[in-house]
């Protein structure tokens, strides 16, 4: 396997709130590989989109800030990097498309001007501009490219935004594309076609996906690795197989049960979690699953449980629980 | 069989587009039929329609043309009294409880509200009718003294519900309930609504583009594509055996919580968008993105037709290779 083409270890980000600094990223340590797709997955409020906008250097400022951290690219420290620099980083070589494209279109903006606009910040002349333009804007599926980039935004259905927002972060064909829940807002149809052109575009060009979502199905479709993540925390991480089949993590072991099954004549009640998510603002002591979890112990809800390895092969498959699966109680 | 509880006849919605003589046809032409404590899935993509015939069927929306009738009375024009009456048997619960309910109002405050309007119970047994609501809702009774702003979005879900059963309605129509909600919450609702069934045999009319809610809980499923019912009938052959193309499509394209099955899949994938319901196409609706498009789809709207038992489907292929080929051509 290639070596780490992103590297992050022990990021934590805070948000500055009128009752104090709460911490929505923990203490996270992951890597991506060079051409892996890798899933980071979670509920509502867990961190995953702090997490990879703290990675990129977006995070809101203020209210948030990261208080600890190194986010290397091939190497280098992005959180070390002047703002300028980090600038010419982003676009370059990490690049980022959200769950709504027109967070980042500019709606009184040609789309053919935004994707050349990224171009000519990175030093391509006009001439290089356009061409790329066009033929990136083919790449991604929009019809009749040469037309499509004297069109404003609101011009285009949400699938083919999505595509432009796409071309715009793949012009300048970055080592890491993160992928913030890009097909959330989409319908299915479309959502296969967004996965279909990524997974595509990702064999031409080589690059990383990280794809930020909250859907199961999406994981096991897209990603060979799983990040999972609670309360802030990468509470479990493995291959898809490993996490999906031998769950290490009681959440990740409920998150999975409580999907309808797609086959069989049986439809037993679902497996439920009990309560809620948790409000960052008012994380649990200890592990932040054990006020919902059936097999949280007493030190559960003293000591946040490290991640260690459970199996090593094929990669390594981690988890943060101080309760292993064959003492559950469920 | 039973007559059946709720029951919709050719029901189409039209709606002027604004700044223009174009009109957009929301619904076009929807027949169905609950029985009593029966579940029908309806699922659907945006725009497929499945929300104005949530409206429609409830009576928030008149219909432009078509029937709708409660228990073999015809309501689809009533007013007044009669509305009244009717919203005593049919009730609906919304995609996102938090814009449904009032927040500078107490839960226990929106639920009695409801007993009082409809004149349920006399003053004295509101508080203890507003406790049983919440308990069959799984809340404790204390969450009455709650704004909805103290609620989790599963919570305030559940008070949605409560706040539909506080008529003891004969018949739901939930509108994407748990779309809205986190996965590890989206089961506890999922459970709460099939006991509620089972327990107070009140029918629903369950509306959602997800189709493996869909299949989790019907009896029966009919799938919307752009304002018509393209395919019906029984859960399992609907969902797991599909006679349209676009439910085929549809299922494919649900991506499956297990990457050993996701492995295995080769999906691939429909073509193209939702035509733009103000200019459809002619002949059948998803001619332009399906596969198996012939001549005909291109010229004939398919009529939706029993083609295996009581599994129908709107497509002129699956009929022929049925052996019914007229099946789908023949209207009434």
């Amino acid at each position: 396997m290639s070596r780490p083409v992103l590297s992050v270890r022990d990021l934590t980000t805070v948000l500055h709130l009128r009752a104090g600094p709460v911490e929505v990223v923990r203490h996270v340590d992951f890597d991506v590989l060079g051409g892996e797709t890798v899933a980071l997955v979670g509920e509502s409020g867990c961190g995953k989109s702090m997490t990879m906008l703290s990675v990129m250097g977006l995070h809101p400022r203020p209210p948030a800030e990261i208080v600890s951290g190194r986010v290397e690219l091939d190497g280098v420290d992005l959180l070390a990097m002047s703002e300028e620099k980090r600038r010419f980083v982003r676009g370059a070589e990490l690049a980022m498309i959200y769950q709504d494209p027109m967070t980042s279109l500019n709606p009184l903006m040609r789309i053919g001007d935004q994707i050349a606009e990224v171009l000519v910040a990175h030093g391509r002349s006009r001439a290089e501009a356009r061409q790329r333009t066009l033929e990136v804007l083919s790449q991604v599926g929009i019809p009749l490219p040469s037309r499509a980039v004297d069109a404003y935004p609101h011009e285009f259905s949400g699938g083919m935004r999505q595509r432009v927002m796409i071309a715009i972060a793949l012009a300048l064909e970055p080592k890491v594309l993160i992928a913030d829940e890009p097909t959330t807002a989409l319908d299915v149809t479309i959502q296969q076609q967004i996965i279909s052109l990524v997974r595509k575009l990702q064999r031409d060009m080589g690059m990383a996906v990280v794809w930020v979502t909250h859907d199961l199905g999406v994981v096991a479709r897209v990603a060979e690795r799983v990040m999972v993540m609670y309360g802030g925390h990468i509470v479990e991480t493995g291959s898809s197989r490993q996490v999906f089949h031998i769950s290490q993590h009681p959440y990740t072991a409920g998150l999975l049960d409580a999907v309808p099954p797609v086959r069989g004549h049986e439809r037993p009640p679902l497996r439920q979690i009990p309560g809620a998510p948790p409000d960052p603002a008012h994380q649990p002591t200890g592990c932040p699953f054990h006020p919902r979890c059936p097999n949280a112990v007493p030190r559960c809800l003293e000591q946040m449980p490290p991640l260690t390895v459970r199996h090593a092969q094929p990669v390594a498959h981690e988890a943060a629980c101080w309760v292993p699966p064959p003492e559950w109680v469920a | 069989m039973s007559s059946p509880i709720l029951r919709a006849d050719d029901l189409v919605r039209v709606y002027p587009v604004r700044g223009t003589r174009q009109s957009l046809t929301a619904v076009a032409g929807v027949s169905l039929e609950l029985h009593r404590g029966e579940t029908l899935g309806i699922v659907g993509e945006s725009g497929c329609g499945k929300s104005t015939l949530a409206r429609l069927l409830v009576r928030l929306e008149d219909p432009t043309s078509g029937r709708i009738a409660l228990d073999g009375e015809d309501v689809t024009s009533i007013r007044g009294a009669g509305l009244r009456a009717v919203r005593r048997r049919i009730q609906m619960v919304f995609q996102d409880p938090y814009a449904s309910l009032s927040p500078r109002q107490t839960i226990g405050r929106t639920l009695e509200e409801v007993i009082q309007v409809h004149g349920l119970r006399p003053r004295a047994g509101w508080g203890t009718r507003v406790g049983e609501l919440l308990d069959m809702v799984g809340l404790p009774s204390a969450y009455a003294r709650r704004y909805p702003h103290q609620l989790s979005g599963g919570q305030r879900q559940r008070v949605g519900i409560a706040r539909a059963l506080a008529v003891e309605p004969e018949v739901m129509v939930l509108d994407e309930p748990v779309s809205a909600l986190d996965v590890s919450v989206q089961s506890g609702v999922m459970n709460l609504l099939a006991r509620l069934r089972d327990e107070l045999d009140v029918a629903y009319i369950f509306i959602s583009h997800d189709l493996g809610m869909v299949r989790h809980i019907s009896d029966r499923i009919a799938v919307m594509y752009l304002g018509r019912i393209v395919e019906s009938g029984p859960w399992e052959p609907v969902s797991d055996r599909p006679l349209h193309p676009y439910t085929e499509a549809l299922q494919q394209a649900v991506p499956v919580a297990d990457p050993e099955i996701e492995a295995t899949r080769h999906v691939e994938g429909v073509v193209g968008e939702v035509p733009d319901p103000a200019d459809p196409p002619p002949g059948c609706p998803f001619h332009p993105r399906c596969p198996l498009a012939e001549d005909v789809c291109r010229e004939i709207v398919p009529v939706l037709a029993p083609l295996a038992g009581d599994h129908s489907a709107a497509c002129h292929v699956a009929a022929r290779r049925l052996g019914k080929p007229e099946a789908t051509l023949l209207t009434g």
